[in-house]
This record gives C-alpha cells, sequence and structure tokens, in this order.
C-alpha cells in the first residue's frame, strides 16, 4: 500500500472530491487502487452513491442516443479504387 | 520483385489491415460532426486518401485509430467547418464563461434516472447531442462513443489532458441542461 493511498483511507469522507472522481471512474481514467478507493467512499455515502448512478446512467443514456453508423459499400470501394489507380507504385 | 512494388503492397497491408477496419467508427463520427451522409461521405474519403498519403509517417502495429481520427478531425476543422453553416455554431468561449464552474454542486438538480429515463425517450437526447457545440459534441463522441481516453483525445483534439476533461465536464452540465429544459417544455415538474 502506498501512503496516499493509506491517507485516503484517513480522510474524512469529501463529496466534492467524490464528485470529481465519479466522472473520471465512469470515463475509465481511474487506476485500480482508485477506483476500489471510490467504490470503498461511495459506500460510506447515499448521497455520492446516489450520484454515482445518476452519473452513469446518464452516460449510457448519451451513448444510446449517438446512433453508430456504417460507412456505406460503395465509398470504400470508391476509396480503394482511388488508391489503386492514383498511388502507383 | 522491384522494391518499389515491396513498398506499395506493404503500404497497403497495412491500409487495408489497419486503417480501413476503423472505416465505421470514422464514418459515425463524420456523420455526428456534420449531420449529412454526404459531408461524412467526402469526409471519410479525405481523411483515407490523407492516410495513404502520409502512410510513411504511421508506425505500423501503433494507434491507428487515434491517428485516423486526429486527420479526420484536422480535416473537418480546415475544410469543412468554413463551409458547412452550422446553426447552431456557438463561440465556445461564450459557452465557457456561462458554464465555467467547476463544482460538483453544478452536476445535478435532475434526476436523470427518474425524469429523464422515463420522461425523455431518445429523441430529446438525441436532439440535445446534436444542439452542443461542435467542440463540445467532439469531446463527448470521442469518450463516450468511441472510449478514447483522455490522453488520446488530447492528442487527437490538439489540447492539454486537463482541457478535455473539463471540457468534457462542461459538455456533460450543458446537455443536461438542455435536457432540463426539455423536460421542463414537455411539463416535467421538476424534483427540487
Amino acid at each position: 500500500m502506498t501512503e496516499t493511498t493509506t491517507s485516503m483511507q484517513n480522510a474524512p469522507h469529501d463529496c466534492d472530491k467524490v464528485m470529481k472522481q465519479i466522472e473520471l471512474a465512469l470515463d475509465g481514467q481511474l487506476n485500480a487502487t482508485d477506483e476500489q478507493q471510490l467504490l470503498k467512499s461511495l459506500e460510506d455515502c447515499n448521497y455520492c452513491m446516489n450520484k454515482y448512478h445518476i452519473e452513469k446512467s446518464f452516460k449510457e443514456l448519451i451513448i444510446s442516443s449517438i446512433k453508430k453508423k456504417c460507412a456505406p459499400q460503395n465509398l470504400i470501394d470508391q476509396i480503394k479504387s482511388i488508391i489503386s489507380t492514383q498511388f502507383k507504385a | 520483385m522491384k522494391a518499389t512494388d515491396e513498398l506499395k503492397r506493404t503500404k497497403d497491408t497495412i491500409f487495408e489491415k489497419e486503417f480501413l477496419p476503423h472505416a465505421d467508427a470514422l464514418y459515425t463520427f463524420a456523420f455526428h460532426l456534420t449531420y449529412k451522409e454526404e459531408d461524412a461521405h467526402d469526409l471519410v474519403q479525405d481523411t483515407f486518401l490523407k492516410a495513404y498519403r502520409f502512410i510513411d509517417s504511421y508506425i505500423a502495429g501503433t494507434n491507428a485509430k487515434a491517428w485516423l481520427f486526429k486527420i479526420l478531425k484536422n480535416t473537418f476543422i480546415n475544410e469543412y467547418r468554413r463551409k458547412s453553416k452550422e446553426p447552431n455554431r456557438v463561440d465556445i468561449d461564450d459557452v465557457a464563461a456561462y458554464q465555467d464552474v467547476d463544482d460538483a454542486s453544478s452536476v445535478g438538480n435532475l434526476d436523470l434516472r427518474e425524469e429523464v429515463v422515463q420522461g425523455l425517450i431518445g429523441d430529446e437526447v438525441t436532439k440535445a447531442v446534436n444542439e452542443l457545440p461542435v467542440d463540445f459534441r467532439t469531446v463527448i463522441l470521442l469518450c463516450d462513443v468511441e472510449g478514447f481516453s483522455y490522453e488520446e483525445i488530447a492528442k487527437i483534439v490538439d489540447i492539454p489532458v486537463g482541457t478535455v476533461r473539463s471540457r468534457l465536464h462542461r459538455a456533460r452540465n450543458l446537455l443536461k441542461d438542455l435536457l432540463r429544459n426539455y423536460a421542463k417544455t414537455l411539463g416535467y415538474k421538476e424534483k427540487r
């Protein structure tokens, strides 16, 4: 265990700090130790836990509302044909 | 076989195996930047042709996806953004000034689980995303849809990692505001 981790464990629960970490966690930007730490502090605070779930479903909502597209086949064919005619060895 | 033929074959292999598999992701990104199939088509085509032309500066086996996204984003900025009339274009500094509070309390007066998820169905959310200024939409697309890390986004967009983080935060707050307004218009009660 590193010193920072120990001091974090002893630090009193800080909602503002947790809020900032939630966004990072959901974006996959926390390392495993910090993520564990965050999940533990969520257990200690209903307010933060609630926020975590709100932010999580918000992110999922955004993802599901952005339609994934497929590149049309004629586009791929066109690109390949331009490359084979314009870029000769 | 001539050395030039060999070189051409190597390039074609990289193109085929490392670049083309990202066509759908690039097309999705291009479409959500321009909102026109025609522009997305041109943008993706330009991106691949540039990638081929500059293939020597790409190191095989590295992050092709991020490299291609950077080319697409630069092409968009340089060639399309100017010509495409974007009715919702807002100067990013205006928005930044309007919502420059990086404090956690600005996160939520709205319980998105209750009001948005239950009340507002997909269309409103899609509309809100479309209304985001393009710089904000870009980071949402790169982070939420494509799952790029902040560091990769920083390289693609050419901004510091700290700016990626704050821009994402602002983009999300802006989306929440838009959704809150829709919710009000549609007659859903505010909780608090």
